[in-house]
C-alpha cells in the first residue's frame, strides 16, 4: 500500500495545474481578501485569523477532492483502474491509500497559507493550538476525500471535473468559507450549518480562539465522513463485484 | 534450462461457465482445462467472447453460472498471491508518471521478484525509463503494459489482442520475448483474432465462436479438420458454370483478370480435371486448408 501511495502522491504534485489552484491560489486568495477587510472580529477571532482559517479550510477540501475525484475519473476511463485490479493491490489497500493522500496533501496547502498569514498579519498563536487546527486539517478532509471517491466513481471525464468544482464552490459557499457566514441570508447560514465545510471552518476557529471543540460540530463532520465512505465503498464494492 | 516436476493441477479450468449480459449471452457452456506450461490461444472473431473469457479468468467478472479455476485457485486468489500476470486490451497508465516509475510500482506491488533494470530489459524500455507515460507511442505505452505484465514473475501470464497496436518489427520482437516467457516455465495464454499469430505461436488453440467452444486442438489438428484445399489458377476467358461443374469443388470465386479460386475436397481430382477437359490454366497453385476456413467451417457446423 505505501508503495501505491507514493507513486500517487508523486504524480499528483507533479501536476502544475493542481499544485496552483490548491497551493497558491487560496494563499493567495488569503492576501487578497485581508487586503479588504481584516477589521473587527468575526465568530470570536480576530478577522485575519478567522479568514486564515476559511482559507485553510478551502484548501483542505479541495486538496482532499481534486486529489481524488477527477483523477478517479481518469483512470477508470484510461483502464489504469483496470489494470491495478489484476496487481495483488487489494481494493481495500486502493482505498487506505487514497484516504492516506485525501489527508496528508491539506497539510502542505494549508501550511503556506498559515505561512502567508503569519507572514503578512504577524498572528501569533500556541504550538497546542497549531498542532490542534493540524489535526482539524487531516480530520476534517477525510469527508472531502471520500466525496473525492463518490465524484470520481459516478462521473466520467470532464463531467467529474465540472462536479468536484460544484462540490468545492457550493460547498464552501454554504459552509460560510468563501464568504463569512454572516454574511448569508439567514436560511442559507442555517442550512450551511449542516454541511461538512461548515464544520471544518467553525472547528478551526474554535482551535484558534482556544476554546473547546464542540461536541456537536465534531460528530456530524463524524457522521459526513461514515456517510461517505460508506457510499464510497459501495460504489466502488459494486464496481468490482461487476455485472 | 530447469527441470520441475508437473504439478496436478491445471492451469485454467473451466467448467460450464457460462455469462449474460441482459439479453447477450457472452459465455455459452465454456469447459476447458489448459495444463501448465505452454502457449494457448484464444482465436475467435470479434464478438466470439474471447476478451469475456479472459475477464472471467482474471476474476474481473464473475461467470452468471459455472465455474472458474486460475493455478487451483479462485481468480482472486490467485491475482491476490501474485501469480498472475496479465494484458489486457482495456487496460492502460496513468498521465503524471514516468515509465520507470509505473514498472517500479508494478516491481513492489509484486514483492519484488524481479529487480527493476531486468523489467526494463525484458520490455525492452531501458531508453525510455524517464520518459512520462503521456509523451510515449501506441507501441511503446504497450510495452509498459508488458513489463507491468512481467514485473512479478509470474506462473500464468494473459494477453488480451497484445499486438493490436504494434508494427510488424515490434510484433516480432513481442512474440520473442514472450515465448522467452513461456520457455521460463510459466504458461501463457492469449486472445486473438489473427489467424497467423495463433498459428505460429500456440502449441493448442482453442476456437471460439458465440460463447461456445468449436474447436479445440493443436493448429495441425485444426487445420486438417477440414479436407478442403484452394486451386488457384489464370484462366482467360472461362465461364463459372463450366468451373462449378469440375469434381469435387464446392466453392468458386473469380477475380479480377481472370484469376481463378476453386475451393475443392479433392485437389487432385479438380487439377486432373482441369487438364482433361482442355482448360490450360496458367499460374496453378494448390493450397491446403488454411485456419480462416477451419473457423469458417467449424462456425458453421
Amino acid at each position: 500500500m505505501t508503495a501505491f501511495a507514493t507513486f500517487e502522491l508523486r504524480r499528483i504534485t507533479r501536476d502544475s495545474r493542481f499544485l496552483f489552484f490548491l497551493f497558491v491560489m487560496p494563499a493567495g486568495l488569503y492576501l487578497l481578501y485581508s487586503g479588504l477587510h481584516t477589521h473587527g472580529l468575526q465568530d470570536g477571532l480576530p478577522a485575519a485569523e478567522a479568514l486564515m482559517v476559511a482559507m485553510i479550510s478551502y484548501a483542505a477540501m479541495g486538496c482532499a477532492m481534486y486529489a481524488i475525484g477527477p483523477e478517479l475519473a481518469a483512470d477508470r476511463a484510461s483502464g489504469w483502474i483496470r489494470q491495478l485490479r489484476i496487481t495483488p493491490l487489494t481494493g481495500r489497500a486502493w482505498v487506505a491509500a487514497k484516504t492516506a493522500e485525501g489527508a496528508l496533501l491539506p497539510v502542505p496547502a494549508a501550511a503556506l497559507v498559515a505561512i502567508t498569514a503569519i507572514l503578512s498579519h504577524g498572528i501569533h498563536a500556541s504550538a497546542e493550538r497549531w498542532a490542534e487546527l493540524l489535526v482539524i486539517v487531516v480530520a476534517g478532509s477525510l469527508p472531502f476525500g471520500m466525496l473525492g471517491i463518490v465524484i470520481g466513481q459516478t462521473l466520467d471525464g470532464k463531467a467529474a471535473n465540472s462536479g468536484t468544482l460544484f462540490c468545492q464552490l457550493g460547498l464552501s459557499f454554504v459552509g460560510g468559507v468563501l464568504i463569512p457566514a454572516a454574511a448569508l441570508p439567514h436560511a442559507a447560514r442555517t442550512i450551511g450549518q449542516a454541511f461538512p465545510s461548515y464544520d471544518i471552518a467553525a472547528l478551526g476557529r474554535d482551535a484558534m480562539a482556544g476554546r473547546g471543540l464542540p461536541l456537536g460540530d465534531v460528530l456530524v463532520l463524524a457522521a459526513w465522513t461514515l456517510v461517505l465512505a460508506a457510499a464510497a465503498l459501495a460504489l466502488l464494492r459494486r464496481d468490482g463485484a461487476s455485472t | 534450462m530447469s527441470v520441475h516436476p508437473m504439478p496436478a493441477r491445471p492451469a485454467v479450468e473451466f467448467a460450464g461457465v457460462t455469462k449474460r449480459y441482459g439479453h447477450t449471452q457472452a459465455l455459452d457452456g465454456l469447459s476447458f482445462r489448459l495444463e501448465t506450461g505452454g502457449m494457448v490461444a484464444l482465436l475467435g472473431r470479434n464478438g466470439a467472447g474471447k476478451t469475456t473469457a479472459v475477464d472471467v479468468m482474471l476474476g474481473l467478472h464473475r461467470p452468471t453460472s459455472g465455474s472458474v479455476r486460475i493455478l487451483g485457485d479462485s481468480p482472486a486468489a490467485a491475482i491476490a498471491a501474485g501469480r498472475v500476470g496479465a494484458m489486457l486490451q482495456r487496460g492502460g497508465l496513468t498521465a503524471g508518471a514516468k515509465v520507470a516509475e509505473i514498472i517500479e510500482l508494478a516491481r513492489r506491488l509484486y514483492s519484488g521478484k524481479r529487480e527493476l533494470s531486468e523489467i526494463l530489459a525484458l520490455a525492452g524500455l531501458s531508453e525510455l525509463a524517464d520518459r512520462r507515460v503521456e509523451r510515449l507511442s501506441g507501441g511503446q505505452a504497450q510495452r509498459v503494459r508488458f513489463a507491468v505484465a512481467m514485473a512479478g514473475r509470474p506462473e500464468l501470464l494473459f494477453l488480451d489482442e497484445p499486438t493490436v497496436a504494434l508494427d510488424v518489427e515490434a510484433r516480432a520482437q513481442f512474440w520473442d520475448a514472450v515465448r522467452g516467457v513461456a520457455d521460463g516455465g510459466a504458461t501463457v495464454v492469449f486472445a486473438t483474432h489473427y489467424l497467423e499469430e495463433a498459428d505460429a505461436n500456440a502449441d493448442r488453440i482453442l476456437v471460439l465462436d458465440q460463447g461456445k467452444l468449436v474447436a479445440d486442438g493443436t493448429p495441425q489438428s485444426i487445420k486438417s479438420r477440414t479436407r478442403r484445399s484452394i486451386v488457384q489458377a489464370t484462366l482467360p476467358g472461362i465461364v463459372p458454370h463450366r468451373l462449378w461443374e469440375l469434381p469435387e469443388v464446392v466453392d468458386v470465386i473469380v477475380h479480377a483478370g481472370n484469376s481463378i479460386e476453386l475451393h475443392t475436397l479433392d485437389s487432385d481430382a479438380t487439377v486432373e480435371a482441369l487438364y482433361t477437359r482442355g482448360l490450360r490454366p496458367r499460374n496453378l497453385r494448390v493450397q491446403g486448408a488454411t485456419l480462416e476456413q477451419a473457423l469458417l467451417e467449424a462456425s458453421a457446423a
